[in-house]
C-alpha cells in the first residue's frame, strides 16, 4: 500500500499524512483511522454544540423567553453540560426495548448517517471518503438510515411508534423522488455525480453557484432543499421526529442515555442537511477570492467558509421550524406530488433546454 | 381530476406567501429590537438574579399551609378541589361543638395551584405561602399532611376526665351561684 492508494481511499487522510515523511503500512492505518475520527469530529461538534445552543436560543427567543443562560455567558456551553449530562443518565431499558437488537438497528441508522457525512467534501483536501457518484451513495444512506429506524421504531411494538414509523415509510417515498430528480441537473450540467466534482465546478462568487448556473437550477434547487427539509423531519414535516409532542413517535420507548443518543439524530440530521444543500447548490467550499499564497492553510479558510455557510442554512432552517405549526401526512404528501415533483421535473426540462441552445455549455443565463 | 394545474399552481403561490409570512412575523423577535418582541419571562428566582420569595407578588401561589387551630374541617376546600388532592378526615372532639380534624392531607404532586381551595375557605386557615421550592427525591414526601392525628382512647378518656371535673366544676360553681335560700333549700332536699 503506497500513500496513493491512500489517497485513493482518503484524500483527507492521505492529507494528514503529508504533514509526516513516514509511510509505511501502519502509519497508513492510523491516518486511515485518525483521518475518520477527526472528520467525524468536525462534523459532529458543530452538529452538537452548536445547532443544540443555536435551536433552543432561536426557540426561546420566538416564544419571548430567554433560553439558556446559566452555562457560560449567554447560555453558550450549554450543549457541553448537556453531553457531560448524558453520561450521568441512568441506563435503562424496558422490556420493549431490550435486546441486541435495537442496539444493531440504531447503532445502523447512526452507521449510515455518518456514511453519508464522510462523503461530503468540506474543502479541497477535507474529503474522508473518495467514492464516485459520492451524491447517489448520500441519497441512499440517508434512506437506509431511516429504514433502520423503521425498523427499531416498528419492534417496540408501541402504538406511536408504529404509526409513526409507517409516516416514516411514506415519507421516504415523499422526499426520495425530489431528491434524486433535483440532482439531475447539476449532474447535467457538471457532467458529474460527485460532489467533489460538483463543488470543483462551482465558484465562490454568489452568482457562480450552482443555484443559479442556468435557469432551470433554481427549480432543482427549491426541489432539494425542500425534500430535505421533510428528510430531516423537524417541524413542519415533523411526522417521526415530534418534539411538540408529549411522545417523541418513533423513539417514544427509548430513555434515558439511549433517548439521549436518539434524539442527536435529529439534530445530526439537520446538519447533514444544511451541508448537502451547501454543497450541491450554494458554492461548497469554494472561496471567492485566490488561495494560493496560504499553501496548505487553505484548507482551514475552505473549510470556514463551508462551515459559515451551513451554520446560516441551518440558521434559516432552525427559524422555519419555530415558525411553522406542524403539517399533517396529507399536506406533506401535497407538497411532494404537486409542487416537488413538478418543480423538479421542470428544472430538469429547462436545464436540458439550456444546455442545447448555450451549446452544451452551462453558461450563466444571464450573460 | 380536482387538483387540475390551476389549483397546483395556486397552491405553489400561496404555499410560498405561507412561508415568507411566518418568516416575517417570527424575525423581529430573533433580535428583540422592540420591547414587545423582547423575552416576557422572569429568571428562575435564585441567587443569580435579585428576586427572592419575599420580593414575590402578595397574591402568589405557592405551597398550600393549613392552620389547623383555625380549621373548622368543612371540606369545602375537599369538595372544591378539581384535582381531589386534599383529603380530610373529622371525628368527634373534646368539643362537641367543632369537629376533630384528625387527617388533612395535601398532595403537592397532584396540586395544580389554582387557588380554589384558598377562596373558599370559610375560616381563613387555608392559605399559599410564597414558598416555590419543593422538589424532593420522594413522591410521598410531597403529601404535606397538617392533621391532629387519630383521637386514640387514652386521649378519650383524658377527654372525659377532664369532661367531667369541669361538669363537677361548673355543677358547684352553680350551686355556689345560687341565693343563699335557694342553697338551703337544695341542700335540705339532698339531705332528705
Amino acid at each position: 500500500m503506497s500513500t496513493i492508494l491512500l489517497s485513493e481511499i482518503s484524500p483527507f487522510s492521505a492529507f494528514l499524512m503529508s504533514f509526516t515523511d513516514g509511510s509505511t503500512l501502519s502509519t497508513q492505518i492510523f491516518f486511515l483511522i485518525f483521518g475518520f475520527l477527526l472528520f467525524l469530529a468536525s462534523f459532529l461538534v458543530p452538529a452538537f454544540f452548536a445547532i443544540n445552543y443555536l435551536d433552543r436560543k432561536i426557540c426561546g427567543d420566538i416564544q419571548m423567553r430567554i433560553g439558556p443562560n446559566l452555562a457560560g455567558p449567554h447560555g453558550i456551553f450549554q450543549g457541553v453540560a448537556d453531553f457531560i449530562k448524558s453520561f450521568e443518565k441512568i441506563r435503562t431499558e424496558s422490556q420493549a426495548t431490550s435486546g441486541g437488537f435495537f442496539f444493531v438497528t440504531i447503532s445502523m441508522a447512526i452507521a449510515f448517517l455518518v456514511f453519508a457525512a464522510i462523503n461530503v467534501p468540506v474543502s479541497s483536501q477535507w474529503l474522508y471518503s473518495n467514492v464516485d457518484l459520492s451524491a447517489l451513495f448520500v441519497v441512499v444512506a440517508l434512506v437506509v438510515s431511516r429504514l433502520f429506524l423503521f425498523w427499531s421504531a416498528y419492534k417496540t411494538a408501541n402504538a406511536w411508534s408504529t404509526v409513526s414509523a409507517f409516516n416514516m415509510l411514506s415519507v421516504i417515498g415523499y422526499f426520495l423522488v425530489p431528491l434524486t430528480l433535483a440532482l439531475v441537473s447539476p449532474a447535467l450540467l457538471v457532467g458529474s455525480l460527485d460532489l467533489q466534482n460538483i463543488a470543483l465546478a462551482q465558484g465562490g462568487m454568489p452568482w457562480e453557484w450552482m443555484v443559479f448556473n442556468g435557469p432551470g437550477s433554481f427549480f432543482s434547487f427549491a426541489s432539494f432543499a425542500v425534500a430535505l427539509f421533510i428528510w430531516h423531519g423537524r417541524a413542519p414535516s415533523n411526522l417521526f421526529f415530534e418534539s411538540t409532542s408529549v411522545k417523541s413517535e418513533v423513539i417514544s420507548e427509548f430513555e434515558g442515555r439511549r433517548y439521549f443518543v436518539l434524539k442527536q439524530i435529529e439534530v445530526f440530521s439537520l446538519f447533514l442537511a444544511a451541508a448537502l444543500i451547501v454543497t450541491v447548490y450554494l458554492g461548497a467550499w469554494r472561496a471567492p477570492f485566490s488561495l494560493e499564497s496560504f499553501g496548505r492553510a487553505a484548507n482551514i479558510v475552505e473549510a470556514c467558509i463551508f462551515f459559515t455557510k451551513t451554520m446560516f442554512v441551518t440558521f434559516v432552517m432552525i427559524w422555519f421550524r419555530w415558525s411553522m405549526p406542524s403539517a399533517r401526512l396529507k399536506q406533506i404528501s401535497n407538497l411532494s406530488w404537486y409542487l416537488l415533483l413538478p418543480a423538479g421535473f421542470a428544472g430538469v426540462a429547462i436545464t436540458l433546454l439550456w444546455l442545447a441552445v448555450s451549446r452544451g455549455e452551462g453558461v450563466r443565463w444571464w450573460l | 381530476m380536482a387538483l387540475a394545474q390551476g389549483r397546483v399552481f395556486f397552491g405553489v403561490r400561496k404555499n410560498l406567501a405561507t412561508a415568507y409570512r411566518v418568516l416575517r412575523v417570527t424575525f423581529p423577535y430573533l433580535f428583540g429590537y422592540r420591547s414587545e418582541y423582547r423575552e416576557n419571562t422572569e429568571q428562575y428566582p435564585d441567587r443569580v438574579s435579585a428576586r427572592m420569595p419575599e420580593d414575590l407578588p402578595a397574591k402568589v401561589r405557592g405551597i398550600l399551609k393549613n392552620d389547623i387551630e383555625k380549621c373548622s374541617g368543612c371540606r369545602y376546600c375537599a369538595d372544591v378541589c378539581p384535582v381531589n388532592c386534599i383529603e380530610i378526615e373529622t371525628e368527634v372532639g373534646p368539643d362537641r361543638s367543632l369537629s376533630w380534624v384528625s387527617v388533612f392531607d395535601i398532595d403537592h404532586s397532584k396540586c395544580i395551584f389554582c387557588g380554589m381551595c384558598v377562596e373558599s375557605c370559610p375560616t381563613g386557615s387555608l392559605i399559599h405561602t410564597k414558598e416555590y421550592e419543593a422538589s424532593t427525591e420522594k413522591l410521598d414526601s410531597l403529601v404535606m399532611g397538617f392533621g391532629r392525628g387519630w383521637v386514640t382512647q387514652n386521649m378519650k378518656d383524658a377527654w372525659n376526665r377532664e369532661q367531667q371535673a369541669k361538669e363537677a366544676k361548673a355543677e358547684e360553681a352553680a350551686v355556689n351561684e345560687l341565693s343563699p335560700i335557694s342553697a338551703e333549700i337544695k341542700r335540705r332536699l339532698e339531705g332528705s
